[in-house]
């Protein structure tokens, strides 16, 4: 052939360098879009935790708020104080030495041992908690097994029994044994041997030579063998025995700001109600006297008083009842309205937090249990307060703020255009809209809607008399879109207003504001 | 989308399946005659549009930013049905001069390999507009999306066939290999942004074709067929020139199991992304994929497929010594290219060199004039190169453009 290979593969290469033109660059072009983005629905349960709402027969919402004002912190009545029992045990012999085959018991006694524990006679807990540690000195010169069972301390009906092998010492150099007992799950018996003491536990010691010691003990008279038991922060779940009487000063701030995130502004209230209730689940009785209880705002700096007399009377609390376990608490419940209290100011503030004062005695008529007080650690003795609001309310101002966590538009290289957000509101509620592209710092970036009006529904919500309608244009450029990413932060505030404070209006089940946000943009298209 | 976008603007207009030329029709009992073999190595490809330029075509091939101005001109220039199109081969042949075939000493055994490429788009002016200007002239109005009609095929072809080296008729038998195939075709599709921009509605009648989507690149293999390409040339009585009729691609293939046939036929109405909670719109506000969106049934299964046929005729016929004309029609009746006629005044300078000017209508453009030169080198070679659109190598408005290189050599 004439035609030579390389003049094909010359041609050949030519015609793959002309198929193998690459795109260099994205293919690009402008194009001007318009149609929706997104749709929603608001309804009041979703500006409010559906946690604080609840409808009543009629469809109005009630913001019900329960909070637990203080748990009277009765565990550290009956905490058992870290404890170190001491004991010496002597051999019973005079003279020596004395040769002593293995297996032979030197020492065996019971034994009773008393915890310290100030103004409180303990029958029996349940440990869930805390560690047995051991030790055991030996100053006789054998191999020594040392057994100490603990009949009152109990896991599944057995008995704690500690086994320390101790080697051979003597007096200038006695050998030592330690060991641990893990206390989680075991029933403390303290009434000790004779079953009617308190803070008492019984001991059984047997100090026998090892039955495989290589050779005999050699035993003197008054050679003597220690054992030191520490319980180390024992931690109890149930106790029962006689608790002693106390007497407590509280003063607590219960802060909730953080859990319902709360609007600022002026709100007017109708028909709220405060039930105060204590709950005792503790087997002592009480006697409780408040002497304040003060709504506090901390943004606005303001505080109010409660004013009831009934709450501010002494508060005399029954114990409750065991039955087998079954604990059946006791109540002590104060209700407080517009009528008998100012619980509408109260709540008007705002609050953020609330200040309890109280005293309180435990135990005030003495031992009349015969020592039978009882504690569940997980029951406590507690004050609830459950606030009802019926959300027909006036307000000016009361403003919502949210902040929304942007993601960067990155497949966005520019807009220009018009986004239109549209917002039907059916609450009889006008609101001003500000949207706000913020940095972390909380500087502005751009105002995307400055006091926007929504306007409110005709009507003041108690028949269902139709919808407002607005349009809210956002203008889309390049600045705040180069900037639309995170760390930055979209914060809306709605600022809701009645018409006047003090004309309420109904929010029900029916209220309602839909909102559609559509687009007219123009923007790069790519394609790579 | 690229795919598609490719599919749609890398196109080829002209029916470039040069029947014999007519320096072998003129000239090849000289040239051929006691020679052994006939060896021709061609590269053909041609992008042809009667509604896009080729500034528009480089920039959706190679990338670039296209002007407002550009495509507001474009979307003036739209008609109700617009075509793009492409074709391209790469291909070698060999005859056998020397040894007659079936007890006819005219009879020559010849044998050839090539790789086609053939694409074409036609489309609505609405769609061009909505794809490239947007759909806010739309709004409160319906886009008429359809018919839309884009394919894509390539293949290769290892063929063996007769010719009659008295008349350089032919025919020829390919096994065929098929690379890819994909086909969309709408007969129905409208859009409707209503005024208050609040929703979009889409409806769609027709289907999608894809060649086994998990095989990719040059000889994948995706199916398996044949084709028949046949060239008859009679010469004219006064023995003066000669007409001819020929037929390439006259085949199928038979795309694999994997093939996937989408039926389109459903209504999408778009209304935003709902969001459940605005004041925590992270997880809500993601726009879903558009596959996700658009409603389907998908079945897979073996595909036969026609394979882009092309019928030609033509008259060459000398005025003189000197001039000669050359003149035919070209269809494509499997693509969406119009019957395309021709007419080229050739010069022929003792069969050493031939210069052909030609004008040219259809395919999937418009007027276009070309022109073609063959030469005869040194040591049997023949050298051919030329165009059938000069202005698509000159203007960027220009709606097409195409090449032809060849080497050929008789030893």
């Amino acid at each position: 052939m004439i035609i030579s290979m390389r003049n094909i593969l010359l041609l050949m290469g030519a015609v793959a360098m002309l198929w193998s033109c690459s795109r260099e660059e994205p293919t690009t072009w402008n194009i001007h879009g318009a149609g929706p983005v997104a749709f929603g629905r608001l309804s009041l349960n979703d500006m409010v935790a559906d946690s604080l709402l609840s409808a009543d027969e009629t469809g109005l919402w009630h913001l019900v708020f329960t909070d637990n004002l203080t748990d009277f912190n009765l565990d550290s009545v009956i905490a058992i104080p870290d404890t170190t029992i001491h004991r010496s045990f002597v051999v019973p012999l005079i003279g020596g030495p004395f040769s002593i085959p293995p297996n032979s018991t030197i020492i065996g006694l019971d034994d009773e041992n008393v915890l310290n524990i100030p103004q409180v006679e303990l029958k029996e807990v349940l440990s869930k908690g805390g560690t047995l540690q051991y030790t055991v000195t030996n100053y006789v010169n054998g191999y020594l097994t040392c057994t100490y069972t603990l009949p009152g301390i109990t896991k599944n009906g057995q008995p704690a029994v500690l086994v320390a092998a101790a080697s051979p010492g003597s007096a200038g150099d006695p050998a030592t044994s330690t060991g641990t007992l893990d206390l989680t799950g075991y029933h403390i018996d303290l009434t000790g041997e004779s079953g009617t003491s308190t803070n008492t536990i019984l001991s059984e010691v047997n100090i026998k030579t090892s039955p495989d010691a290589p050779s005999n003990a050699e035993v003197y008279g008054q050679d003597s063998v220690v054992i030191d038991l520490q319980i180390i922060e024992p931690l109890i779940s149930y106790a029962r025995g006689y608790f002693g009487e106390h007497h407590y000063e509280m003063d607590e701030t219960v802060s909730f700001g953080d859990d319902i995130d709360l609007p600022t502004g002026v709100l007017n209230l109708n028909q709220i109600s405060v039930d105060f209730k204590v709950e005792n689940n503790v087997g002592v009785d009480a006697r409780i006297e408040f002497s304040g209880l003060t709504a506090e705002n901390s943004m606005t700096s303001s505080s109010v008083a409660l004013v009831n007399p009934a709450f501010f009377s002494d508060m005399n609390i029954t114990r409750a009842t065991d039955v087998n376990g079954l604990v059946i608490p006791t109540y002590h419940e104060v209700s407080m309205n517009e009528v008998n209290s100012n619980v509408d100011a109260f709540i008007e503030t705002l609050p953020d937090a609330i200040s309890v004062q109280a005293d309180v005695d435990i135990n005030p008529l003495g031992n009349v249990s015969d020592n039978n007080d009882f504690i569940y650690t997980d029951k406590p003795l507690n004050a609830l307060m459950e606030i009802d609001i019926p959300l027909c309310i006036g307000m000016s101002n009361l403003t919502l703020e949210r902040e929304i966590e942007l993601e960067e538009a990155s497949d966005i290289p520019w807009a220009n255009g018009t986004i239109y957000l549209k917002m039907v509101n059916g609450f009889p509620l006008s609101a001003l809209v500000d949207l706000t592209m913020v940095t972390p710092e909380g500087t502005v970036i751009s105002g995307l809607l400055s006091n926007a009006y929504l306007a409110p529904a005709p009507g003041d919500g108690s028949t269902n008399q139709g919808t407002a309608e607005s349009v809210f244009a956002i203008a889309v450029n390049d600045s705040w879109l180069a900037q639309w990413a995170s760390p930055n932060k979209l914060l809306m505030s709605v600022s809701f207003n009645s018409n006047g404070e003090t004309e309420w209006v109904k929010l029900t089940t029916s209220g309602f504001i839909d909102f559609v946000i559509t687009g007219d943009i123009t923007t790069e298209v790519s394609v790579r | 989308m690229r795919a598609l976008i490719a599919i749609m603007f890398l196109m080829t207009s002209a029916t470039m399946f040069g029947q014999t030329h007519p320096l072998i029709l003129f000239y090849g009992d000289s040239l051929m005659t006691d020679k052994h073999a006939f060896i021709d190595i061609s590269v053909i490809g041609a992008l042809g549009s009667d509604h896009v330029n080729n500034s528009f075509i480089e920039k959706m091939y190679l990338g670039g930013h296209i002007s407002d101005e550009e495509l507001d001109a474009l979307v003036a220039e739209s008609g109700e049905r617009n075509r793009a199109g492409m074709d391209a081969r790469v291909g070698m042949q060999w005859w056998d001069l020397h040894t007659g075939l079936f007890g006819n000493e005219c009879y020559r055994l010849m044998v050839s390999v090539q790789h086609e490429n053939h694409a074409y788009a036609a489309y609505t002016d609405d769609l061009f507009k909505l794809g490239f200007r947007g759909n806010s002239d739309f709004v409160g109005k319906r886009v008429e999306l359809a018919p839309l009609n884009m394919q894509y095929q390539a293949f290769q072809k290892f063929g063996v066939g007769v010719l009659d080296q008295s008349t350089y008729s032919r025919a020829q038998l390919s096994f065929v290999t098929g690379q890819d195939f994909i086909s969309l075709d709408m007969n129905r599709a409208r859009m409707t942004t209503s005024s208050d921009l609040d929703s979009i509605s889409l409806f769609y009648h027709g289907d999608l074709i894809m060649a086994d989507p998990d095989k990719h690149g040059f000889g994948a293999g995706k199916g398996l067929g044949a084709a028949l390409d046949l060239e008859w040339n009679l010469p004219m009585k006064d023995g003066e020139g000669w007409f001819g009729v020929a037929v390439y691609n006259l085949g199928f293939i038979r795309w694999n199991g994997a093939t996937e046939h989408y039926d389109l036929d459903s209504t999408f109405y778009w209304t935003g992304v709902e969001i459940n909670d605005l004041f925590d719109v992270e997880e809500d506000l993601t726009m879903p994929a558009l596959q996700d969106t658009i409603g389907y049934e998908l079945r897979t299964g073996n595909q036969w497929q026609l394979m882009p046929m092309d019928v030609r005729m033509r008259m060459l016929r000398r005025l003189n010594e000197r001039i000669f004309i050359d003149a035919g029609i070209a269809l494509q009746p499997y693509q969406q290219s119009i019957p395309e006629l021709r007419v080229a005044v050739g010069q022929d300078w003792n069969g050493k060199v031939m210069l052909t000017e030609q004008i040219s209508y259809g395919g999937y453009s418009g007027f276009r004039a070309g022109v073609h030169v063959r030469t005869q080198l040194g040591a049997g070679f023949i050298v051919q190169a030329g165009t059938d659109n000069v202005p698509g190598w000159i203007s960027s408005r220009a709606r097409g453009r195409d090449l032809v290189f060849g080497i050929s050599r008789i030893f």
